[in-house]
């Protein structure tokens, strides 16, 4: 069949049943995956691919900074073994930050697609890792050999058989082998989905692969968002914002967004120089993800996600800056300087699509649990604690959420099943949202100890943005609450930690515990113009400091 | 039940549905009234006495009442139920308005999230704590319970839900508060999610006892009512009400735990397809319950409907999912989709058609209604396709407009694509069928299943208009339409076993289970389940026990429910269990789970009384509908691609045909509230329950092919 002849509404049957396609591969590697970071927390992304490494669908749940990395990873595999050299049965694997997601622990295993005999697609996983080996310390790394293990662009399995080397380096420098061992088997078990269900459809349809459905349904996602593009009025549109850095002072990030017909171009002009240790570099791959991500939102949250969309889009920062670093700078905490893409780009599009933005917001964290069981087994678990967004222009901010990670909170239940911790309180900070028309997001507090007798020793690692500089309001909205983190002794005093790693060591501190505040959203609007039915149900509900 | 004289009553949302069995007079009749939302026990029993009136049954021969209602779905959906507090844990207020703390469309930053049905300001905070291996750190305090009750009554509180943490292992704490509050507010509605819903993840639990208890004072109050006024008429027989799980439940049940009737009145309607499925001797059917705003689909196996614990309900964005209240209660899985014969159709900002998940609803209706609507839906479409008639819709009564149908598709649709309106109307309803078969493949692929080895059992208003297309876009080879698709479920209510779910989380290795408290637990769950199945009348030796375990390998988070046997638990014989383990593991996911250990997590007790299939009651109900006369009716224009176009097709008036009618498609059969279309080439039988089995053609080549009749271009 020739896709000359397809009409609108065949092409929307095909594109909803490939995003149906991928949202059972997501299911599987879902329920199939071993750590909760996947299986409570949904860090997980589950993609098409076609023969040029383009996307062409992605699973409804996909972590959406996943979904725009695939892409490179697999154009690598491409230039690196070409379609000839790549045979059924094989399963790609890497961590390489500079091409995938940015820092080890997110990794990519892509997975040829066969159909008799031919290669016709391909389906790219990342699942957040539960462990990558190298510190926890995150914060105090220097460069990525101390952050874990690299796994270059590699071959897990050669035609259906694991590597045996491969899969010894994986035992001899991950904690918990297993565990990744066994996730990485869900995301393959995603791959032998996608096969079968691939099948199914060319068979149904009488296609070879999907090239010219590929380049049909990019094209028409490529259309629409050229047109919402176009729609913005031709310009230049700046904003600045600050963030906390490592150092005693704010590092100043700007953004200039460049409109011009249907093309935009988003430069970070003048940021900071590449941090000699921290984590906090952003690799471009991770820039540019953040950047396609919050644009799409605001410019066509309707427009189906694939190749075509990001097309129009060109993102730049200079090279051996914080934004586009070099190798092998540290970049475990990418987030902390990747996430503030968000502000920047929503500030600077808030002055043509007020409507459409929401202040800056807060930002999420994971805590990760680890340390030593009482009877001598080890733990590691991540706690995932999101903050108050910030408002838009008909609500106020959302309190306790992931954005822009996207990922889900772990039951806290699940989380003390698996870890000797108690966690004592996971509850809202009232008054912590911004103020505005629309009030910022409530931050929240959540205080975790060790369960006495049950753990030998006890860690928590988390790193913490806005501990330093808030989530600013907009249009005159007040900045939300600033983030913090504490330990707190047996007698009751509390000390504030600085950085981003805390260590408890069970009987110093066995009715102790860590104190951990995530910052609030920025409000929307004139504070003045609250509708007082508004301020009065805050009042009632306790959400705003009495 | 189908050996006794019976009345199925389902409230939906439009009608009430009647079905009364009456065994020793070998008579079915059925009724419709419109449901009354102000007094809905009133209309059932105007329905009943207008129902009773012309049959010769009194309702004090009666043996079994069974109900299925909308109202507990509706009053948490339009937030009717009652101001309820929550008691939390010391420093987990928020579990409600925290939820998920995930954006349920990633690409959406304006998404608003469900009010959660408690207030933050009507949530106290106990000093208590549990482990998760269910040691009490710390035990309840009475006074300060009473004190957080107290100051919650004189904020309005009128029921009240209590969740603790850890409370699924060791219940502890939760029923010495209650105790305390017992004692001291007698009057007051309690729910403790140690029993309402007793596993782990505290979201989920909280939200579903909440649930529980802010429907509990309108539901007992509305079951009541309807139960002293059904007795003072005269009946005599079982009061009994359809759950969520398809379960049927005693009155008592249905008032302590309303949350598990959420979904009553669909599981009804898969036990009405189950039924049909097995009488006919397909045991694995596609349940298609395709109506005016949804469409429903749940997978049957084996003769038993798929379930799940996971639900949600009241999705303030509609069908997506994440954006409802989670409820963790026993449920039939049906899968629904806002594809419906009100769905309407557009073209969006981005150049693409869309059909649903908005609804015409009733009012306007479709364009074709005359009602004042202007937008097309699936309706229109199938009028402009000559699938309908605008003469004979709804039996006649109402006349649709052909000339509003063809100007909202061409306005809407036609235009923006530069085509004709056959062309659009086609591509309108293609696309609903395709989104309601994309709906049943993953439905079944999840659950292993290959649709091509079911038959499609379609019902509802809409459904049999769509389930031939439906079936050939799932390569079913055999569709099945039973008649009397109007009161499907009140049909289901007379079929369904009486049974009755529990369920207690218990995580454990299989390798270092403690099996005789596992078997303690089991006994005793089965003696809770058995003991209500008693109460509602059933004969010890008429119920059967089913055992399940939810398993996992150790550390993922997802289960797979196994079934047991009670004799494998008490040996503690970890090889079977481990084997049956492996069998569906294998099943639902391709490969075996190696290289861990397996856990369970939660075990469930099924009790449930134990039928045979009786053809009688639809048999008799077939006869009831038969009426005399030519059976072809008519012939007109219907669009079917295969024929190239619109081609002349014949009209029947499937309560004409006779069993053993054999016809070739193209056909249309009416009836009073839906239309079955069959495809050229297609072969229909009517067998001797006037059930329409149409068989597909022999499977073609691509689809591609034949989906383009115009061959328009993009």
């Amino acid at each position: 069949m020739t896709l000359g002849a397809v009409d609108p509404f065949e092409l929307e049957i095909y594109r909803q049943r490939l995003i149906a396609i991928t949202d059972e591969c997501w299911a599987t590697a879902h329920r199939t995956a071993f750590s909760p970071i996947i299986t409570e927390a949904l860090d997980l992304a589950c993609e098409i691919l076609d023969l040029r490494g383009r996307a062409v669908a992605h699973a409804t749940r996909s972590i959406p900074s996943f979904t725009t990395a695939l892409p490179a990873v697999t154009k690598d595999i491409l230039a690196r073994f070409s379609r000839d050299g790549i045979v059924d049965g094989d399963v790609f694997l890497t961590n390489d930050p500079w091409s995938c997601a940015g820092h080890l622990p997110d990794p990519a295993l892509v997975a040829p697609v066969f159909h008799r005999g031919r290669l016709v697609a391909f389906c790219g996983v990342i699942g957040h890792a539960s462990d990558m080996g190298g510190t926890l310390r995150r914060a105090e790394a220097r460069d990525l050999y101390e952050e874990g293990f690299q796994i270059p662009l590699v071959r897990l399995h050669s035609a259906g058989r694991p590597d045996p080397v491969l899969v010894e380096l994986i035992r001899a420098n991950i904690r918990e082998p297993e565990v990744f061992l066994g996730d990485l088997d869900a995301q393959i078990n995603a791959a032998h989905t996608m096969r079968r269900r691939l099948a199914e459809f060319l068979e149904e349809y009488a296609l070879a692969d999907l090239e010219e459905l590929s380049d049909v349904l990019q094209d028409a996602s490529e259309r629409a968002m050229r047109r919402a593009v176009a729609d913005l009025p031709d310009g230049i549109y700046a904003a600045a914002t600050e963030l906390d850095g490592i150092g005693d002072a704010p590092l100043a990030l700007r953004v200039e967004i460049a409109v011009r017909g249907h093309e935009l171009e988003v430069t970070f002009p003048d940021c900071p120089p590449q941090l000699p240790f921290g984590g906090v570099n952003s690799t471009l791959s991770y820039t540019r993800s953040h950047t396609l991500y919050v644009l799409h939102c605001v410019l066509g949250p309707e427009i189906i996600a694939n190749d075509g969309c990001y097309r129009p889009f060109t993102v730049r920062a200079p090279e051996g800056s914080i934004l586009n670093c070099r190798r092998p700078a540290s970049v475990g905490l990418r987030m902390l300087t990747g996430w503030h893409v968000h502000p920047l780009i929503l500030s600077a599009l808030s002055q043509v699509v007020p409507e459409r933005v929401m202040a800056p917001g807060g930002t999420m964290s994971w805590a990760e649990i680890f340390g030593t069981r009482a009877d001598g087994a080890p733990f590691h678990d991540h706690l995932v604690i999101g903050a108050g967004l910030g408002g838009t222009a008909a609500r106020d901010g959302i309190s306790g959420s992931s954005y822009p990670s996207s990922a889900a909170s772990v039951p806290l239940e699940v989380i003390e099943a698996r870890a000797p911790v108690i966690v004592e309180r996971k509850a809202l900070i009232p008054g912590s949202g911004g103020a505005g028309r629309m009030r910022g997001g409530l931050g929240q507090q959540v205080v975790l100890r060790p369960l006495p007798e049950a753990a030998r020793d006890l860690h928590v690692s988390l790193s913490l943005d806005h501990r330093r500089v808030p989530a600013q309001g907009l249009f005159g909205g007040g900045p939300g609450r600033t983030a913090s983190l504490r330990i707190r002794r047996a007698d009751g005093r509390t000390e504030v930690v600085g950085g981003g790693y805390v260590a408890l060591v069970g009987d110093a501190v066995a009715e102790g515990g860590v104190v951990i505040e995530l910052s609030g959203g920025g409000g929307y609007g004139d504070p003045q113009r609250r509708d007082p039915a508004a301020r009065e149900r805050d009042r009632r509900e306790g959400l705003v400091a009495d | 039940m189908t050996d006794r004289v019976a009345i199925g009553v389902d409230i939906g949302g439009t009608f009430t549905d009647f079905l009364l069995w009456d065994p020793p007079r070998g008579s079915v009749a059925l009724h419709k009234v419109l449901t009354d939302p102000a007094d809905p026990a009133g209309a059932v029993l105007r329905g009943l006495d207008e129902l009773l009136g012309a049959s010769d049954v009194g309702l004090g021969e009666v043996e079994i009442f069974a109900h299925a209602t909308t109202l507990a779905s509706n009053a948490i959906i339009e937030r009717k139920g009652a101001p309820t507090g929550l008691l939390t844990t010391l420093g987990h207020r928020d579990v409600l308005v925290l939820g998920t703390e995930q954006p349920y469309d990633i690409y959406d930053l304006l998404i608003e999230f469900p009010v959660p049905l408690v207030p933050r300001r009507l949530t106290r905070e106990i000093h208590e704590r549990t482990t998760s291996d269910g040691r009490i750190l710390r035990p309840v305090d009475r006074e300060e319970v009473l004190d957080a009750v107290g100051s919650l009554l004189a904020g309005g509180v009128e029921a009240l839900a209590i969740c603790f943490l850890h409370a699924y292992r060791e219940p502890g704490n939760e029923a010495a508060a209650a105790a305390a509050i017992r004692a001291a507010f007698p009057d007051l509605a309690l729910s403790l999610s140690s029993e309402v819903s007793p596993e782990i993840r505290e979201y989920e639990r909280a939200s579903t006892t909440v649930a529980n208890a802010y429907i509990k004072a309108l539901v007992g109050r509305y079951l009541g009512d309807l139960e002293r006024r059904l007795r003072e008429r005269g009946l005599r027989g079982g009061f009994h009400v359809m759950l969520s799980s398809g379960g049927m439940a005693g009155i008592d049940t249905a008032r302590a735990f309303p949350v598990r009737m959420v979904e009553s009145g669909p599981a009804a309607g898969v036990l009405a397809a189950r039924y049909h499925g097995l009488l006919v001797g397909e045991p694995n059917v596609l349940s298609f319950d395709m109506g005016g705003t949804t469409a429903k689909v749940c997978l049957v196996r084996d003769g038993e409907a798929a379930s799940t614990s996971r639900m949600e309900v009241a999705r303030i964005r509609r069908f997506k999912p994440g954006s409802g209240l989670p409820l963790r209660t026993p449920a039939v899985d049906l899968i629904e989709v806002g594809a419906g014969g009100g769905s309407l159709a557009h073209v969006d900002g981005t150049g693409r058609l869309r059909v649903g998940p908005d609804s015409a609803g009733a009012d306007p209706g479709p364009a074709c209604y005359g009602r004042g609507g202007s937008r097309p839906t699936v309706t229109d479409a199938c009028l402009v396709l000559g699938y309908f008639d605008a003469d004979s819709f709804l039996g006649g009564e109402m006349r649709l407009d052909r000339e509003a149908a063809h100007r909202a598709v061409q306005e809407h649709v036609a235009d923006a694509f530069g085509l004709g309106v056959p062309a659009a109307a086609w591509g309108i309803y293609s696309l609903v069928v395709e989104q309601m078969a994309a709906a049943a493949r993953v439905h079944a692929a999840e659950r292993a299943a290959d649709p091509r080895r079911c038959a499609l059992l379609a019902f509802g208003g809409a459904g049999p208009a769509c389930a031939y297309r439906v079936a050939t876009v799932l390569r079913i080879p055999r569709v099945l339409v039973p008649p009397g698709a109007g009161v499907g479920s009140a049909f289901g209510l007379l079929v369904a076993p009486l049974s009755f779910d529990l369920s207690r989380s218990r995580l454990e290795r299989l390798d270092a289970a403690d099996w005789p408290a596992v078997l303690a637990l089991v006994d005793e769950m089965t003696e809770r389940a058995t003991g209500q199945l008693r109460e509602a009348g059933v004969p010890a030796e008429r119920v059967r026990v089913a055992l399940a375990a939810d398993m996992s390998l150790v550390g993922q988070s997802y289960e797979v429910a196994v079934h047991l046997s009670r004799d494998a638990v008490a040996a503690g014989d970890v090889a079977a269990i481990e084997a049956a383990f492996q069998q569906v593991y294998e099943g639902r996911y391709g490969r075996r789970g190696h290289g861990f250990p397996i856990q369970v997590l939660t075990w469930r007790v099924r009790a449930v009384e134990s039928t045979g299939v009786h053809g009688a009651l639809a048999e008799v109900q077939a006869r009831a509908l038969a009426r005399p006369g030519d059976a072809r009716i008519g012939v007109r224009d219907a669009y079917f691609p295969e024929a190239g176009g619109y081609a002349s097709c014949a009209v029947f008036d499937r309560y004409r045909l006779l069993p053993g009618s054999v016809l070739e498609g193209p056909a249309i059969l009416e009836e009073r509230e839906s239309t079955t279309v069959v495809g050229p080439g297609a072969r229909l039988e009517v067998d001797a329950y006037r059930n329409l089995v149409i068989q597909a053609p022999a499977p073609e080549t691509p689809r591609a092919a034949t989906m383009t009749p115009t061959g328009v271009s993009r």
